[in-house]
C-alpha cells in the first residue's frame, strides 16, 4: 500500500504544478490567488466535516491537523479547477447561474469515482457514527460505494463553489 | 443564489483570459474535448439525481412525521434568518445584491451551526446525524470564526462602499 499510496499523493501533486503552469502559461489571470482561494475554501469546509471522514494512510509529511492533508485538499483543488476551467471553455457563454450546476455536475463526475478509487486504495473511511446512518445497504453500480456516501457532494461542492466564486469577486472588484 | 444578476459595482469575471475565445471546436482535439466534458457532465448528471431525490424524499418524511421534533429547529433557523435579514437591512439601506451569496454563505453556516445544538439522530432519516458528536470544540471555533470572517468581510465592504 505505501508505494501506491506514495504515487497517489505524488500524481496530485503533479495534477496541481500541471494545472497551475497551464493556466500561467495560457495567460489566464491571478491563477496563483485562485488557486489559494480554492485551497482555503475546501480546506474550511474539510476541517468543519473533518469527524465524518477518516483519512487513513497518507504519508505523515501529507497531515496538517488530524487526519486532514493538503494532498488531498489539492486533489479537491484539483477537481474544482478542472470542472471550471471545462465548463467555462466550453459553456462560457452561458449565465453564471447555469454554469453553477454544469460545475456542480462536472465536479461530481469527478469526485465520486475519486472517492471509490481511495477507499479501494485504503486511505478513505467513514466515520462510525456516520456508519451507522448508511443502512440502506444499497451500493452504486460499478463503484461499489454506499449510496448515502454521496448525499454530502452537491452540498460541499456548493458551498466551495460559491465561497471561491464570491472571494474572487469581492477581490476582482475591490476599489 | 443569484449570481445571474448584472452588478451595479462590477460583476463575476470569466475565468478564461481575454485571448482564448469561449467554445473553440474547429479542430479535432476541440471536438474530442467537448465531447468528453459532455460525457463527464451527463455522468454527474446520473450521480446528482441520487442525492436529489433522497434529500427531496427525506424533507418530506422530515415535515410529514417530524415536525412536532423539527419545530424548534426552524423555529431557531427562522429566527435567525429574519434577525440577519433585518439586521442587513437595516444597516445597509442600499443592500448591493453582490452581498446576496455572504448571506447564503451566512445563513448555511448558522445552519450547521444551529444543527450542532440539536440531538437529530433519533429520527429515522438517512441524512440525520448526531451533529454534536460530528462538531467537537474546534469545528465549532472555525464555524464561529467563519461567521464572523463572512459578517466583518460583507459588512465593512458595505459600508465602504455605501461613502
Amino acid at each position: 500500500m505505501g508505494i501506491g499510496v506514495l504515487i497517489y499523493e505524488l500524481s496530485i501533486i503533479a495534477t496541481t504544478i500541471i494545472l497551475w503552469l497551464f493556466m500561467t502559461k495560457k495567460g489566464y489571470k491571478n491563477v496563483t490567488r485562485k488557486f489559494i482561494i480554492l485551497f482555503v475554501g475546501v480546506i474550511l469546509f474539510e476541517i468543519i466535516s473533518e469527524p465524518m471522514w477518516l483519512n487513513t494512510g497518507f504519508d505523515s509529511w501529507a497531515y496538517i491537523y488530524g487526519d486532514i492533508t493538503w494532498v488531498l485538499t489539492l486533489g479537491w483543488v484539483n477537481a474544482f479547477m478542472l470542472a471550471i476551467l471545462g465548463v467555462d471553455y466550453f459553456y462560457g457563454e452561458l449565465s453564471e447561474k447555469k454554469k453553477f450546476f454544469l460545475y456542480l455536475l462536472f465536479i461530481s463526475a469527478l469526485v465520486i469515482p475519486a472517492e471509490a478509487f481511495m477507499i479501494s486504495l485504503g486511505v478513505r473511511g467513514y466515520a462510525e457514527f456516520l456508519l451507522e446512518t448508511m443502512r440502506s445497504g444499497i451500493v452504486i453500480p460499478v463503484l461499489y460505494l454506499p449510496l448515502e456516501s454521496i448525499y454530502a457532494v452537491p452540498i460541499f461542492c456548493a458551498l466551495i463553489l460559491s465561497f471561491y466564486k464570491y472571494i474572487n469577486y469581492l477581490v476582482d472588484n475591490r476599489k | 443564489m443569484s449570481l445571474e444578476v448584472r452588478y451595479p459595482s462590477g460583476q463575476f469575471r470569466s475565468e478564461l483570459p481575454s485571448n482564448v475565445k469561449s467554445n473553440r471546436t474547429d479542430s479535432s482535439s476541440g471536438k474530442f474535448f467537448k465531447a468528453l466534458v459532455k460525457i463527464i457532465l451527463t455522468i454527474g448528471a446520473i450521480i446528482m439525481i441520487i442525492p436529489i431525490i433522497v434529500i427531496v424524499f427525506c424533507l418530506g418524511v422530515l415535515l410529514i412525521f417530524s415536525l412536532g421534533v423539527t419545530i424548534p429547529i426552524l423555529k431557531v433557523m427562522g429566527t435567525g434568518t429574519i434577525f440577519l435579514t433585518g439586521f442587513t437591512i437595516m444597516n445597509n439601506k442600499g443592500i448591493s445584491k453582490k452581498y446576496t451569496p455572504l448571506l447564503v454563505f451566512l445563513l448555511i453556516f448558522s445552519a450547521l451551526f444551529l444543527a450542532g445544538q440539536y440531538d437529530v439522530q433519533s429520527l429515522n432519516c438517512p441524512l440525520h446525524t448526531n451533529y454534536n458528536q460530528m462538531m467537537p470544540t474546534l469545528q465549532f471555533f472555525v464555524s464561529i470564526i467563519g461567521f464572523l470572517g463572512f459578517f466583518y468581510n460583507g459588512f465593512i465592504l458595505i459600508k465602504k462602499s455605501r461613502k
